[in-house]
């Protein structure tokens, strides 16, 4: 009896850790500050906007139940149909890149889980995010008015025409990767505006591309490649 | 030990039966899971389970006692319950709790679990049928000929067979339909007694393979293919299905889906929304028609449409057309006259029915020709001459990752090349794109082919051929026959202006127009470039961390770019964790191998246990049934990829490979019966084998390339030829062996069997390896010297 018991506690255990599903450890802030500094300042990051944005947010509230021991780890997660959360350092690098500002107007193409758009509402004044898929859409909008984010507005909506009627912005984050950069989103952004995409897949490697405005002239820069932690090509 | 005397045609035929459906359901399996997850993911799954062969052997041998007295119902059995496996297994795949996603493989560990779960699960028919015609081959080792020929005879048709069934089944379908011809072999055994046990296990077997056919699994794509990802948007859905041996194709109609890959960002138009082609899952174009000028419009404004740019086009040759972009884009730009190609037979098929509009495939100024481009290339190199061909786009957007490192690339490699050289008119020129890629890789093997081609073809200043422009996504080179003149560089920098592109690579290009729009991440991207354009380029491309030679046929992994030396450099650069994303492809194509080596040393050991550590036998049977096991296979595998060249159509030339050669080894293994092992004959046999091989790897290659232009049915002759000696004489040494085995020690005939499945099934990958690294001539030399290890052995054995 005491050997089936000790068996069944065993199959419990190992189960409840395979599936992800123990509970956070009580100290979230500090698993956050460690992200911070671990993470993201040791890599190059030190807008202290972005910093203190990814400070604050609550990342293991954005992700799956199942997976929030792993929120605050150092790699993309599954957020389901086929979307992620992106890793810690590539949201932060993705607000630091567009150089946010508190009088910003920003908009997002690609909602997922509403995790970058909460950092980005911490620092600018006013954030719009797209998502096509209607349940996370749906779920993103009341985790974020739960959470108290009264700047963010969600639209369901197809990422491929921006969302003209709060239009020009002064930056674009987009956070799923095309293999186009939609002519709205160029025309909806200000002069002298960035829009920042990556391109590639999340569990690959991807390269994040700058888009500038000035008049008529666009120009890229390929930025940096990343995967789950930065690609530099060394001397 | 009562047998079937004299051998039964029952068992010959449940045999053969069994054997069909084995390689039928094989084939079938790799269909599944490279719908449901991806082609390489499947590969390594399926090797897994081939290994199945290998646990059947080990069984056998430590419980031969058991099986062989009892072998008059543990056949039926056994093959009732491959059939309610075959049956089963795929829907069992398909739960929640075993299905795997290889995409989540690098970030849930518990996704580890499941995929060996599920390689198990695949395992488990393979293993109980392999134990059939293990226990048959054991209590009828005399009489092996004839067994032996009839399992490779009816492996044969099974592999012939299954390319029918993928026409007119669907893939979820198919598994319950091959599992009723075990089924069927098993009630062929059955005689008048039969016991209670084996009727019940028929009829619970029967029964599912029944309520399986009624209601087949559902296939459960991972949520990362591109498919799945169309169909999650509201009113997406599936306009049109189609199973064929090229893979099942989808015409999927999604709000989300647009096509205008690397658009140039000078576009300020619409870009429509399209409905899109997807092959086991994974996009490959959209379905155009005439009507949407919107597309043919953002078409001109991609990297390709520099060489319309250039100057006028009249005759425009596109390989591997696809759904037909690049004809819309010839069509776009005023083509006189266009020659497409392109194999896919059920891809055009299901770009017909998918809509009343004209696709660009059928236009009056379009001629169509539904055959491979290599072949195309070799017969119309005396009858047409073209001024402009367009290749079809090299790698992936946003990079591979590896992922194609193991696919035959035949019109990249320099061969292919030097062909299409001289389909050129004298102002003509070739057309390459590539997605920009980190670290860069494939733009420089392109430049480092497209150098190679004309240097052979006796241009002694390569720069002067050659443009380059980049737009923020993709790269692409133009190849002219002749100088570029400084008219033609100035239309591409007009060209590159107006749509905010960057010439990379002009005859007269200065250093600041070549990032003026897109910064590259490395500016040494430009300094490579002008390297491999340098006299002393070889230092260059030999030292660089990728391998960016050019390939040939020989070699023809274009996507391949790792190298061995460089892994602990890559590894410094990149982190430990970066490697398998850099050269995903050739990496599981390593992890394969490890792991199936591992499985096949515990295999082949446990055994001894039994059978003792020390017999001399032992290490000699260990060499022989090794040695032949891996010959036939690198044999097959060389084969299978020049027919692949041969005929252009990688599917049907491999099926035919495959097929024709298990036939004729059934004919050779038949006639073994005629043939004293140990003798002379045997011995003959085997350097006959050796020598043929070495022969061949000499002048296969050549007499392929000199008639690849004949037609059909004449390569179809030729290929019997040259395939079907060789191959009956390789079905020979197996039955040969293991009836000395039989006469000798008869205890290691099941070892032996044991043994030609574990190193049948490391052939696969090891092949590969071989032939990523060194070239398919060097796997034949491989083939030929393990032939000759095995001649040795048998040479020791000669007495007996």
């Amino acid at each position: 009896m005491t050997k089936t018991r000790f068996v069944l506690m065993v199959v419990v255990v190992l189960s409840a850790g395979l599936s992800g599903t123990l509970s956070l450890a009580s100290d979230v802030p500090s698993l956050r500050s460690a992200m911070v500094k671990d993470q993201i300042r040791s890599r190059g990051i030190d807008d202290p906007a972005t910093l203190k944005a990814m400070g604050a947010v609550e990342r293991h509230l954005f992700v799956p139940e199942s997976l929030r021991s792993s929120a605050y780890r150092d790699r993309p997660l599954p957020i389901g149909h086929g979307q992620t959360i992106s890793q810690p350092y590539i949201v932060a690098y993705m607000t630091s890149v567009i150089q946010p500002r508190e009088d910003f107007t920003v908009l997002e193409i690609g909602t997922g889980s509403g995790y970058q758009a909460a950092v980005l509402s911490e620092i600018v004044k006013r954030v719009y995010t797209v998502e096509i898929i209607p349940e996370l859409a749906e779920s993103a909008t009341k985790r974020l008015q739960g959470l108290g984010y009264a700047n963010v507005s969600v639209s369901r909506n197809d990422g491929y025409f921006g969302w003209k009627e709060y239009a020009p912005y002064d930056a674009i984050v987009v956070t799923a990767a095309a293999d186009f950069i939609p002519p709205p989103l160029i025309e909806q952004l200000k002069d002298g505006g960035r829009m920042i995409i990556p391109v590639g897949s999340p569990f690959m490697v991807q390269t994040l591309t700058l888009v500038e405005k000035q008049g008529d002239t666009i120009t890229t820069t390929a930025l940096m490649p990343v995967r789950f932690v930065p690609f530099r090509r060394g001397n | 030990m009562k047998g079937y005397e004299p051998l039964s045609w029952r068992l010959l035929c449940s045999l053969g039966f069994l054997s069909s459906a084995l390689i039928a359901y094989q084939i079938v399996l790799m269909q599944v899971l490279s719908i449901t997850q991806w082609h390489h993911f499947a590969y390594m799954v399926i090797s897994l389970a081939l290994l199945g062969f290998g646990v059947s052997g080990t069984v056998l041998a430590l419980f031969r006692t058991f099986f062989t007295t009892r072998h008059e119902v543990m056949l039926p059995m056994l093959m009732t319950i491959t059939a309610g496996l075959m049956a089963t297994v795929v829907r069992f795949s398909q739960h929640e709790f075993i299905r795997f996603d290889s995409f989540l493989l690098f970030s849930e560990p518990t996704q580890l679990a499941q995929l060996f779960i599920t390689s198990f699960l695949f395992m488990l028919p393979f293993f109980t049928s392999a134990l059939a015609i293990g226990i048959a081959f054991v209590c009828h080792a005399e009489r092996i000929g004839m067994l032996y020929s009839a399992n490779l005879a009816g492996s044969g048709a099974g592999g012939l067979g299954v390319i029918g069934l993928f026409w007119v089944l669907f893939p979820e379908q198919l598994p319950a339909v091959i599992a009723l011809v075990p089924l069927g072999a098993s009630l062929l055994l059955l005689d008048r007694r039969v016991p209670r046990s084996l009727l019940c296990l028929i009829v619970l077997s029967g029964g599912m393979v029944f309520l399986m056919l009624l209601n087949p699994p559902a296939l459960i794509l991972s949520e990362f293919k591109a498919a799945r990802k169309a169909l999650e948007i509201p009113d997406s859905a599936v306009l049109l299905r189609k199973n064929s041996p090229y893979g099942q194709i989808e015409l999927i109609t999604s709000p989300g889906l647009r096509y205008a890959p690397g658009l140039s960002l000078a576009f300020t138009g619409e870009v429509p929304v399209i409905n899109g082609v997807f092959l086991n899952g994974d996009w490959i174009g959209p379905r155009l028609e005439m009507e949407e000028h919107d597309t043919a419009k953002l078409l001109a404004f991609t990297t390709k449409a520099v060489a319309y740019a250039m100057g006028e086009r009249l005759r425009v040759l596109v390989l591997d057309a696809g759904t037909g972009a690049d004809i819309l884009l010839a069509i776009e730009k005023g083509t006189g006259k266009v020659h497409a190609v392109e194999e896919n037979a059920a891809l055009l098929g299901v770009l017909l029915q998918g809509g009343d509009g004209l696709i660009p495939h059928l236009q009056p100024t379009v001629e169509l020709f539904i055959r491979g481009s290599r072949p195309y290339i070799a017969s119309a190199a005396s009858r047409h001459s073209y001024e402009l061909i367009m290749l079809p786009d090299i790698g992936t957007f946003g990079g591979g990752s590896g992922i194609g490192a193991l696919e035959e690339t035949y019109l990249m490699t320099v061969e292919a090349l030097e062909q299409m050289w001289n389909l050129l008119s004298p102002e003509g020129a070739l057309l390459v794109s590539c997605y920009r890629d980190y670290p860069s890789r494939n733009p420089l093997r392109i430049l480092a082919s497209v150098v190679h081609v004309l240097k052979s073809q006796g241009m002694d200043n390569p720069r002067e051929h050659i443009a380059a422009i980049s737009g923020w996504a993709s790269m692409s080179f133009i190849v002219k026959k002749s100088p570029i003149s400084s008219r033609e560089a100035g239309n591409i920098r007009r060209f590159c202006a107006e749509m905010l592109f960057d010439p990379l690579l002009l005859p007269d290009i200065m250093p600041e127009e070549r990032t003026r729009y897109n910064r590259l991440m490395e500016e040494d991207l430009i300094v490579l470039f002008d390297g491999i354009l340098a006299p002393d380029r070889g230092a260059l491309i030999r030292g660089y961390e990728f391998d960016i030679r050019p390939i040939t046929d020989d070699r023809p992994y274009f996507s391949q770019f790792l190298r061995f030396r460089s892994v602990p450099d890559i590894v410094q650069r990149y982190g430990r964790q970066g490697m398998p994303f850099l050269e995903l492809g050739y990496v599981i194509l390593v992890f394969t191998l490890v792991q199936i080596a591992v499985a096949a040393v515990i295999l082949i050991l446990l055994p001894l246990f039994r059978i003792g550590w020390k017999s001399e036998r032992s290490s000699r049977v260990l060499v022989y049934f090794g040695c032949i096991g891996i010959g036939y296979m690198f044999v097959e595998i060389v084969l299978i990829s020049k027919f692949i060249l041969y005929f252009g159509n990688a599917l049907y030339a491999a099926s035919a490979v495959i097929s024709c050669m298990l036939i004729f080894s059934g004919v050779g293994s038949l006639l073994t019966s005629r043939v004293r092992t140990g003798g002379r004959g045997a011995l003959s046999i085997l350097t006959t084998i050796a020598l043929m091989i070495l022969l061949g790897s000499v002048v296969i290659s050549p007499l392929l390339r000199e008639t690849m232009s004949f037609p059909v049915l004449v390569k179809g002759f030729l290929s019997l030829l040259l395939m079907g000696p060789l191959a009956v004489l390789m079905g020979m040494p197996f039955p040969l062996g293991l009836r000395a085995v039989a006469r000798r020690e008869e205890p290691l005939v099941p070892w032996a069997w044991g043994i030609n499945g574990c190193l049948s099934v490391i052939s696969a990958p090891a092949a590969t390896l071989i032939a990523v690294e060194f070239g398919f001539s060097v796997v034949m030399w491989c083939a030929a010297g393990v032939y000759a290890a095995a001649l040795a052995v048998s040479w020791l054995n000669r007495k007996y």
